[in-house]
């Protein structure tokens, strides 16, 4: 198991400019997410690893050793596909040791590892399947197997779950988040699904047209994005004009939607009408009464554990609101006017540039 | 959908006319075969008596023995030749992105499309070039070999054509996969590309070894002594009517439909349809 270092990598494609001046390390057992649209340049990065993909400049470390140059099949990296890419041809056993094989590992061997690997996955039993008669799960499990059978120093995942059913994604995810604990491999995922991300990552590496825009933890990804292209990309947003309206000391007082909020003054605040972030879930409802920001209920959405509203203020912006069901809430109706009640702190103030 | 009496109809037309269709390829062929059971001295139809004593003639005369081995010989060695060299074109036409490439693969097509007896007046030059010239003095017209290079230039672009469209069916995910479990190029080739296109391998084979077996004009060009079974067949019907050559036909009949058989039920004219499409 080795940290993986990516130093002023870049890929073009003629003019174009799919990964720009990559730097990055993914310590030892860490699980990073590259994270973005797509044509982000987090497959173009994975391909760079795996080899597949030559970076016109910068070079990629695995510990300290420079795979730049290195071919593929001398990279001791394993790669689960978003297809899995077994060998149809070939049953659950031929696959899994298909690596041993190449690697001209005795007959003895090869038969231990293939044992420790499918009970690693829990694939006993199917030794002599053909791919094509196992469900989608377990085509990614002997995938992995696969892969992990090598003792590769670094995991590379590409969109594994993919082609896999809701509840099944959500099983496998918890399955290879736990594997790879266990085992402390060295793991980088690819996706383009912010949830997955968020669940599974040690951290995430946010890219967008190329460039990595922010690198952070799940937790910090979310409450604290780098820009408006990830307040958005990270989950639902409510990004809002705000105006200051006066400051004190490390306080700032801003409105927003109606409402007038003491907020803690970013360093970085260089607007006098800077644009804010509030997540739909800290925002609630309550009944009308006071002098709080009033709005008015313009949808509602039920999801069983939690209700969508839209909401209008008195100023016009509109807003999304989610709210958990429990009999502690107040639900309101479509068309009722309701209090809206933000927590100061809830307020994240977006930083003006763009990465 | 209940079919409506216009439908029916229709269907009904069609079905007569490929009746026709049917009946107007096959009506030939089958006085062929009929005729070559004949056990009189001429041909007719139909035969006044029946048995398989052409049959007993043509597989113990010397110059049927020796005309079906040489179209065996050559066919045999063509029909590998062929996938193999084909194979390689294919891959490399796969693989790689160039200017030009169109080019290439048109140059490469083109004796499928360019007529034979062009192809035959050429081979026929280059080989009295071998023949005469100082150093080669190679014996090129009227070889076994000479009749394998012709017969591969004619044979290569259905090998590339049926060989391509199963690389064009290829996961190139299953390539990556190998050589990212430490197989080299040529071990990923062969453990993955290879059995992957099996079928189309196959295809090309046994196209290759049809055409050839069936070659007429561009060997025409070439034989004097040395036939093959077309022109040998060719120069016995020149001469009389024997019904020996219902026999070789039905023989080779049989032997290019029992061919064709093992094709269609790999799929793979149906491939080679997509691709002329």
């Amino acid at each position: 198991m080795s940290k993986l270092t990516f130093e002023n990598v870049s890929r073009y494609y003629g003019e174009t400019c799919a990964v720009a001046d990559l730097n990055l390390t993914v310590s030892d057992g860490e699980f990073l997410t590259l994270l973005g649209p797509s044509g982000c340049g987090k497959t173009t990065s994975l391909r760079m690893v795996s080899g597949f993909v030559e970076p016109t400049s910068g070079r990629i470390f695995i510990g300290d050793a420079d795979i730049t140059n290195v071919l593929p099949e001398k990279r001791s990296i394993g790669l689960v596909f978003q297809n899995y890419a077994l060998f149809p041809h070939m049953t659950v056993g031929e696959n899994v040791t298909f690596g041993l094989k190449m690697a001209k590992v005795g007959k003895a061997e090869q038969e231990t590892r293939l044992k420790e690997a499918l009970k690693l996955v829990q694939l006993e039993g199917l030794v002599d399947r053909m791919p094509r008669e196992l469900s989608g799960g377990q085509q990614q499990r002997v995938a992995l197997a696969r892969s992990l059978i090598l003792r590769p120093n670094v995991l590379l995942l590409d969109e594994p779950f993919g082609a896999l059913d809701k509840q099944l994604r959500d099983y496998m995810r918890a399955e290879l988040r736990a594997l790879q604990i266990e085992l402390g491999i060295t793991t980088i995922f690819v996706t383009h699904d912010q949830d997955e991300a968020m669940s599974m990552s040690d951290r995430i590496c946010i890219m967008n047209h190329g460039h990595v825009n922010q690198i952070g933890t799940p937790e910090e990804v979310y409450r604290t994005p780098a820009n408006k292209f990830i307040a958005e990309f990270m989950g639902q947003s409510n990004i809002l004009p705000a105006n200051i309206v006066g400051s004190g000391g490390k306080m700032v007082t801003i409105r927003v939607a109606g409402a007038t909020l003491e907020i803690d003054a970013p360093s970085y605040m260089d607007s006098e009408q800077p644009e804010v972030l509030i997540r739909p879930e800290r925002i609630s409802l309550q009944p009308p009464k006071g002098t709080g920001a009033k709005a008015k209920v313009i949808d509602k959405q039920y999801f069983g554990s939690l209700i969508e509203y839209a909401v209008e203020s008195q100023d016009g912006t509109t807003l999304s609101v989610t709210a958990a069901t429990n009999n502690s809430n107040h639900e309101p109706s479509e068309g009722d006017m309701v209090m809206l009640d933000i927590d100061a702190s809830a307020v994240f103030v977006l930083p003006q540039r763009e990465a | 959908m209940a079919a409506s009496p216009g439908n029916r109809a229709s269907s009904k037309l069609l079905f007569i006319v490929n009746a026709l269709i049917f009946i107007f390829i096959f009506a030939p062929l089958v006085i062929v075969v009929i005729q070559s059971f004949t056990n009189e001295n001429h041909m007719g139809f139909p035969p006044e008596s029946y048995g398989v004593r052409w049959y007993a003639y043509v597989m113990t005369d010397d110059d049927w023995q020796n005309s079906f081995m040489n179209s065996l010989i050559v066919a045999s060695i063509v029909a590998p030749l062929s996938m193999i060299v084909g194979g390689m074109a294919a891959l490399g036409l796969d693989r790689s992105d160039f200017r030009g490439k169109q080019a290439v693969f048109s140059y490469l097509i083109a004796p499928m499309v360019l007529p034979h007896i062009v192809l035959g007046m050429a081979l026929f030059r280059i080989g009295l070039f071998l023949d005469t010239s100082e150093g080669f003095a190679l014996n090129a017209t009227d070889s076994l070999w000479f009749y394998v290079v012709a017969h591969t230039t004619i044979t290569i672009p259905y090998a590339i054509i049926t060989i391509g469209a199963s690389l064009q069916t290829l996961d190139r995910n299953l390539e990556e996969a190998a050589q990212i479990l430490g197989a080299s190029y040529f071990k990923t080739i062969f453990f993955i590309t290879i059995p992957l296109i099996k079928s189309g391998l196959i295809g090309a084979f046994i196209f290759s070894f049809i055409i050839s077996f069936d070659e007429f004009i561009v060997t025409y060009f070439l034989a004097t002594f040395n036939q093959t079974l077309p022109i040998q067949i060719y120069s016995t019907l020149m001469f009389q009517l024997e019904p020996s050559i219902a026999s070789i036909s039905t023989l080779m009949l049989a032997l290019t439909a029992l061919l064709t058989l093992v094709l269609m039920s790999r799929g793979q004219l149906v491939s080679f349809g997509k691709i002329i499409k």
